[in-house]
This record gives C-alpha cells, structure tokens and sequence, in this order.
C-alpha cells in the first residue's frame, strides 16, 4: 500500500480524472480514505495530543501527505478535496455505523476512537439518519447535496467550494441555505 | 418529489427567504395559488429555517477544535490558585521538593517548578501511573537513564522517585523566555520556559546561528542513537534553552530503535512515509532546520521565502539545500540513517575557513571520538613539542637532522641494514640446496 500512495501516483490519478476518466476517482477515494483514517486516529486517538495541529485542517493534511507537497495545478488541487470529502464522510458515517452496532452488543468501551463516541456525542442528530438524508437529497439535488459534502463533512471554505462547482460564491451560498433548512425537517419532523 | 418539482420548490423558498419576514406569506400565497402541495412544501422548509440555528454551521471537524484549544490554553496558563490544593497534596507526598508551581500540562503528566534542599530551582514532571507497571513514561526514562550518558546537548534527569501511584522526576529548568537568562536566585514573575518554538514564534533565526543550534542537537541526538534508541518526537516545543545552551528535552517518547510502534509524534514533523525508527529523528530535526532559516510554516517546505535572502559567509547554501532535500526525503532509506552522518554532512556544508589559525583546525580534528588513542598520541607529541623544545631539539640533533620526514627515512634504512645479511645467508642457502638437488 505505500508504494501505492506515492505522490506521482497520486498526481497521475488527479490528472487522469482531469482528463474525464470516471473510473480513476473510484481508485483514489480508496487511498485517501485510508489515508484520513490514519490521519485522524493519529490525532485523536494518540495519547499525546499535538497543540499546534488544527483539527480542521485533516482533509488539507491527507492532501500534503498524499501529494508529498508538491505543486499541483488548481484544478487538480480542488478535485482532491472533493474527493477527500467524499473520504472524510465516508470514514465518520463508517464509524458511527460501528460505534452504533458495537452499542447494540454492549462493548461499546472497546471502540477508543474518540471521534465520534465524545466529541461527536455531543450532535443532537444522528449520523447516520443525516447520512441517508445527504443520500436522498443527492438524488433530488445532486449539487445541494455536493455542497453539504464539501461543507460540512470537508470543511472546505466557500472560495474552494465555488471553484469545485464552478459557480459564484453567492450562489453556492444560497444553495447551501436551502439544503441546511430541508436536512434540518427532514432530521427533525416534529419542529 | 421530481428533481424538476424540487426546482420549482427551491426557486421559491430562495426568494422567499430573502424578503422580510412578514412579508413571507402575503408573497408565498400569492405564487402558491392554486398549487397548496407547494405551498406546504415551501412552508415547511421556512419553518426548519426559522428553527436551523446552529444545525451544521460548522465542519464537523471544527467541532472537535474547541477540546483542543482548551488543552493548549491550559498548558500555557497554569491558573496558581487552581492549583493552590494539588500543590499542597503534592508537596505533602513528595516531601522533598518545595513546590513553587505548575509550568505545564500534558496528556501524560503535569510538570511543576520545584525548589530542592539545595535551593535550586528545577522542573518536576509527574505522571500517575495508574495500574499500569509498564506504563510508556516508566520504560522511556528506563531507557534513557540506563543507556544514555549525560551529554551538554540534552536535558539532564537528576532524580526519579515514585511515591504510590505517582511517578515523578526533576529536570534541568529551561532559562526564562522573558530575560532569557538562566534561573538562579529567584523564578521571575512572568517565568515561561524558553523554548526553540517561542524563539520562532519571535522571527527566524540568522542562517548560521540555525545551523549551529542544529549541530548541537544532533551531537545530543547522536548519544540517543548510539544507545540504540530513538526519541520519536523532536519538535521546537522539545528543544530548550539552559544555561544557554540547547538542549533536547521530552523523553515520553524514546524506545529502542527496532520496538514497532503505533503511530506517535507531531504531524509535519514526522516523516511522511511513517518510518518512526532513527531517520524520523533526522527527518524532524532537518525540519527544525529549515523552520529556523526561512521563518516559514512547515507546509511551505521545500520553498525558500522569496522577497528575503538568506546569507551566510560561513555556509555553502547549494550544499545545505542539497542537505535539506535528502534529510526530508519522503523514503527513509534516502533519508541520513542517524545523527552521526547527518552532522558529518552539515560539517561539509561549511566552507573552509581559510584565515583560521591551523592549530584550532587541527584541534578540531583531534575531536573525533573514534580514534582517541591516535589522539592521544599526537596531542602528546604535539605538546612535546610547544612546552618541552629543547627535548626534541636533543634528539632530532642526535638522529643528524631536524626533518622528521628524513628521520623516518632513516629509521627504516636503519631497519633495512639489520637485515641485510641474513638476506644474504638465506640466499647462499637456497643455491646450495638447488646444486646439491
């Protein structure tokens, strides 16, 4: 697997999906994926918690350490993030799922990831009931649904979000609105 | 609901939400005429967006951001009268320390200043073990204190004691960040521990005095690594200053070089391949290196800042280019093995100073710890030679010459002459036998 995650390797798919090829995205999502969870359960499971690492910046981090932070054109740079989106939810709702099963059978002490079993406790939704509701807005609105993704699972800022969806800020802004009210009703049918 | 459907529904509620709120349902009903499901829908979604408040406004990683901050504030600002009643449980089990106070927090331990018996101020780091024997701490200071001699480059451990479930040990105190002077008489008020990373948190550092403080570490380093050791997590916040002199600190880390280890360290300090043997050290430090010259954030690594130059009269800076780039390698087997290379390589990084006077050159050289006997030799010979003259002078006069090249010369011919005629007999030998045969 390492000499998989090599930068060139990396560069190459990015570039391959540039070029239209579906199929290089399925092959990258994989690799990032594993790289977050490394990531991630180095910063939050380690003992020693590092004070200068911000926790927010997990997706740009997997993007340095996969790319060996070497330049890459912008267009390249952006469809990563997507794609470490993409990961990132990935990862979370994969582990809620685990967090969830591993409660039904009663050893919930043994998942010592913290990621979701404290911090993400403190959410008054379920994740995984959001996941499904991300899914079926994507078939209702596939760039609302996009937005969320890159937003909310991705951390991306609105300039990096436009440039992925190629439209104006104020744009994706709105469409953002829209989504956050219809997840919230459909998260919350009582209010 | 139809994608189109959803369009329409989307449509209106962006435009709806844009009015002033009582305005909204004049406007709604008057678009929704004739079409109530739509009207339902839109209202519906308004309504979820009176109540949204905080509903995902942030990344989910931002959530996690405030559990980390808190850490880091409470390590920098150590509240005293917070710990005014840990101070006074403290100082009643370890009985031998004055307490003076907390200096920091980490996940593992909290570290004090203390005053000993003598009246020295020092840094006490304790940890609760717990119920485990073989806790991380316990086995790091093992290591070190068992096979690691004291060296001027790395923080020195004066006393390890355990006291119940407490483990605790003293350390040099780092000088304070304010006057960056050493502790003596009396801690100062706003007392901070100076470290390399508050150094940086100041500007970069000049060229020269980067590579210096670099050297001096990896001579540090290079004792760990000759123990068979490795301290995993090199970091500005790791290297002090006492008594002006740098020093490598935080041993929490350190294990011998082939124990496999889950993945520890700092992120951006740590090499990208995850090798956690001896070349993360040098991976980390060569990091330090170029953090001191450029001033700039890790992540910018390879590049070099633009609108500044970076000078030094001392420093080839082709060569410590080409230094950086192999010491960061991404592959650890490009990267320098251990300190020993990675020292020997900055060293070569330097031009020759050509006005220097020869003898400190040569003294210098004589450092080396690999051949002290050889050393110790020519210092004698070389001290022979300055405090005891006439000496030298009696037997160069004996020997005809005052060249030593010559009386090498001589030395061997002197050798040659003895064993000439035995050359002789042997050959004599070898022909009689030959006739005979």
């Amino acid at each position: 697997m390492a000499s998989m995650t090599r930068p060139e390797f990396i560069t190459q798919i990015l570039s391959k999906i540039e070029e239209g090829s579906a199929g290089a995205a399925r092959r990258l999502l994989p690799l990032v994926y594993d790289e977050l969870r490394r990531l991630a359960r180095q910063f939050f499971r380690s003992e020693r918690q590092s004070h200068t690492l911000q926790p927010t910046a997990l997706v740009h981090e997997a993007f340095l350490r996969l790319t060996g932070g070497q330049k890459l054109r912008c267009q390249n740079r952006y469809q990563f993030f997507a794609i470490a989106a993409k990961a990132m939810r990935n990862l979370l709702i994969d582990h809620a799922r685990k967090h969830q099963a591993a409660k039904r059978r009663g050893d919930g002490k043994k998942l010592d990831w913290r990621l979701l079993t404290s911090e993400l406790g403190t959410f008054d939704f379920d994740m995984l009931q959001l996941d499904e509701a991300v899914r079926r807005l994507d078939h209702l609105d596939p760039r609302c649904a996009q937005i969320v993704e890159l937003r909310f699972f991705g951390g991306l800022t609105w300039d990096e979000i436009a440039a992925i969806q190629n439209c104006s800020v104020s744009t994706i802004k709105r469409d953002w609105q829209t989504a956050r009210a219809w997840l919230r009703r459909e998260l919350h049918d009582d209010t | 609901m139809t994608p189109e459907q959803w369009q329409s529904v989307k449509q209106l509620f962006q435009s709806t939400v844009e009015l002033p709120p009582q305005q909204r349902e004049d406007f709604l009903r008057q678009a929704c005429t004739g079409d109530p499901s739509m009207l339902a829908e839109v209202q519906s979604l308004l309504n979820a967006h009176e109540h949204v408040g905080s509903f995902l406004d942030k990344p989910i990683a931002e959530h996690l951001a405030p559990v980390d901050a808190a850490r880091s504030a409470q390590t920098r600002t150590c509240d005293p009268d917070a710990a005014r009643p840990v101070m006074m449980e403290l100082s009643k089990l370890i009985s031998d320390y004055e307490f003076i106070r907390p200096c920091g927090e980490g996940a593992f331990g909290q570290v004090w200043i203390v005053k000993d018996r003598a009246g020295a101020f020092r840094a006490m780091k304790i940890i609760r073990l717990g119920s485990n024997p073989q806790h991380r701490e316990l086995q790091a200071l093992e290591h070190f204190c068992r096979n690691v001699p004291s060296h001027p480059n790395l923080l020195s451990i004066f006393h390890i004691g355990q006291v119940g479930e407490l483990l605790y040990y003293t350390m040099e105190l780092a000088d304070d960040l304010g006057s960056r002077l050493p502790v003596r008489q009396t801690l100062p008020d706003a007392y901070q521990p100076m470290t390399l990373r508050d150094l940086l948190e100041q500007g970069r550092l000049h060229t020269d005095t980067a590579v210096e403080i670099t050297l001096r570490l990896l001579k540090g380093l290079q004792s760990i690594h000759h123990a068979g050791l490795v301290h995993r997590d090199i970091k500005p916040a790791n290297v002090l200053f006492v008594n002006r002199e740098v020093k490598l600190a935080d041993i929490s880390l350190m294990s011998e070089s082939q124990t496999h280890m889950s993945l520890v360290g700092t992120p951006h300090y740590m090499p990208p391949d995850d090798q956690m043997d001896a070349t993360a050290d040098t991976y980390a430090i060569a990091k330090i290196l170029y953090e001191m010259i450029t001033g700039r954030n890790l992540t910018d690594f390879p590049h070099l800042p633009k609108d500044e130059t970076i000078s030094s009269q001392h420093l080839d800076l082709g060569k410590l280019n080409d230094f950086l780039i192999r010491a960061c390698a991404p592959n650890a087997k490009d990267r320098f093995a251990a300190a020993a290379p990675m020292q020997k390589a900055l060293l070569d990084c330097r031009f020759l100073l050509v006005d220097a006077p020869l003898l400190e050159l040569a003294n210098e050289e004589l450092k080396k710890p690999e051949d002290t006997d050889a050393v110790a030799a020519i210092r004698q010979a070389m001290d022979e030679h300055t405090t005891n003259p006439t000496s030298k002078r009696s037997r160069t006069r004996s020997q005809g010459t005052t060249d030593p090249s010559t009386a090498v010369v001589m030395d061997l011919l002197d050798r040659f002459v003895k064993i000439v005629p035995w050359l002789v007999l042997l050959i004599i030998a070898l022909v009689l036998i030959h006739r005979l045969i």
